[in-house]
C-alpha cells in the first residue's frame, strides 16, 4: 500500500470483505458516535466504546490492563488473532484503539483503511445486531509506555525544545479561537498550544474517501513542518484520539523511531495553572 | 438469524451553522433513513436520526446538531 514503511498495518475494505470470517482474524468497529455500530456494522465485528470500555472509567487513563485483558477475552481474541480495526470520522478512535493494544503489547493489530466512512460508501453491507464469540484466553504485556508522552516530559520538550511538537488540532483550536471543537463539550480553561508545537490538522493526513494519503505525501507534509525522523515527535490534541491518528501515521505508515501520543492533550494542559500557552498561528 | 442490509443513495452535503459548518450525511438502510451530522472541522459527530424518509431524519439530526453547535464556546 502506498510504498508506506510498515505497510502491513493496514488492510483495505475489500481485505476486510474476504477475510472477516477467518477464525483468527476479529473485526473491531470503535466509533465516536458510540451509537454508529448499532445502526450496522460490517457483519461479525465486535462494537467497542471508548467511552466505557477503552478508558479507565474511574480517573482518567488507559484502559487498565486487567480490563484490556478483559475485553479482549470477552471478544474471542487471544494473543495470536489479527485484530482489524475501523472506525468513523477516518479512524480517529481506531487507531486510539489500536494505541492501546500496542501499550499493552498485541502484536498484530492493524487499521481498515477509509474506516466505516469508505465501507460505506462503496455500498457494503452492514450487519445489525451485535456479534457474539466463544471466550478466549488473553494475556497482555506492558505497559510500554514508549509510546505515550505525558505531562512533564512535554512540558520538557517544550521548555528545552527537546522534540517536535505537533498539534493536530482545528486551526481555530490551536490559535485559541476556540475552546474546543464546534458544538462538543470537552474544553478547557484556556485556548491556545503548546509554545513550540506546529500546527498539522490530523485531517491532512487523509484522502476525501478516508483512506491515507501517500507516503510521499505524508513524509513532504511532514518534513516542510520541521517534523524529521530524527526528532522525537510528540503528537496531541484534545483528549488524545485525533493524535493517536497522527501518531499511527509517524510511527506505522512513515515509520518514524520516536513517536509518542500525548493523551493528556489540551484538555490538561489548558487547564493547568501556570502553564505556558502560546496564542495564534505561530509556534 | 443476522440481519445483514446494504447501505443505499447516500448523500452528503455543507451547510453553514451561524460562524461554523456542518455536514450532513444521509442514506437509506433497510426501511429507514440514517443521518449523521457533523462539525466538518474536525468531523466530529454530533447527532444523528432515523426515520422512514430523509427529510425527517434529516431533519431531527440537524435540530439536535444545531443545538450542540450553539454551545460553542470561544476564547476569552
Amino acid at each position: 500500500m502506498a510504498n508506506y514503511a510498515n505497510s502491513e498495518v493496514l488492510v483495505s475494505t475489500e481485505w476486510v470483505e474476504q477475510h472477516k470470517k477467518d477464525p483468527n482474524v476479529r473485526v473491531v468497529e470503535v466509533d465516536v458516535d458510540t451509537k454508529a455500530y448499532d445502526e450496522g456494522h460490517v457483519e461479525g465485528a465486535i462494537g467497542w466504546n471508548w467511552q466505557s470500555q477503552l478508558c479507565d472509567t474511574v480517573r482518567r487513563d488507559v484502559i487498565p490492563r486487567d480490563q484490556l485483558e478483559k475485553l479482549l477475552s470477552e471478544s474471542g481474541i487471544d494473543n495470536n488473532t489479527t485484530i482489524i480495526i475501523y472506525g468513523d470520522n477516518n479512524n480517529w478512535f481506531a487507531c486510539w484503539a489500536l494505541w492501546q493494544l500496542k501499550i499493552f503489547g498485541h502484536k498484530d493489530a492493524r487499521i481498515m483503511n477509509g474506516g466505516r466512512k469508505k465501507w460505506i460508501e462503496e455500498g457494503r453491507p452492514l450487519s445489525k445486531g451485535p456479534a457474539e464469540y466463544a471466550a478466549k484466553s488473553y494475556k497482555a504485556s506492558g505497559p510500554d509506555n514508549s509510546i505515550r508522552a505525558f505531562l512533564q516530559q512535554t512540558m520538557e520538550a517544550s521548555a528545552k525544545k527537546r522534540a517536535a511538537l505537533v498539534d493536530v488540532r482545528s486551526p481555530d483550536e490551536y490559535s485559541g479561537k476556540i475552546l474546543s471543537p464546534p458544538g462538543l463539550p470537552e474544553t478547557c480553561q484556556r485556548g491556545g498550544h503548546i509554545p513550540g508545537a506546529a500546527s498539522i490538522p490530523w485531517g491532512k493526513n487523509c484522502n476525501e474517501d478516508g483512506t491515507f494519503k501517500s507516503a510521499d505525501d505524508l513524509k513532504k507534509m511532514y518534513e516542510s513542518a520541521g517534523v524529521t525522523p530524527d526528532k522525537e515527535v510528540i503528537a496531541y490534541c484534545r483528549i488524545g484520539e485525533r493524535s493517536s491518528l497522527s501518531w499511527f501515521v509517524l510511527k506505522y505508515l512513515l515509520g518514524y523511531p520516536k513517536v509518542t501520543n500525548y493523551d493528556g492533550s489540551w484538555t490538561e494542559w489548558g487547564n493547568l495553572v501556570n502553564a505556558p500557552i502560546a496564542k495564534g498561528e505561530q509556534p | 438469524m443476522t440481519e445483514v442490509l446494504k447501505p443505499e443513495d447516500r448523500q452528503v452535503r455543507i451547510e453553514k451553522e451561524g460562524e461554523w459548518s456542518i455536514r450532513i450525511v444521509s442514506y437509506k438502510l433497510g426501511p429507514n433513513y440514517i443521518c449523521t451530522v457533523d462539525n466538518v472541522d474536525p468531523g466530529a459527530n454530533l447527532a444523528r436520526s432515523e426515520a422512514p424518509s430523509r427529510e425527517e431524519a434529516e431533519s431531527a439530526a440537524i435540530s439536535k446538531a444545531r443545538h450542540m453547535i450553539g454551545k460553542t464556546r470561544t476564547s476569552r
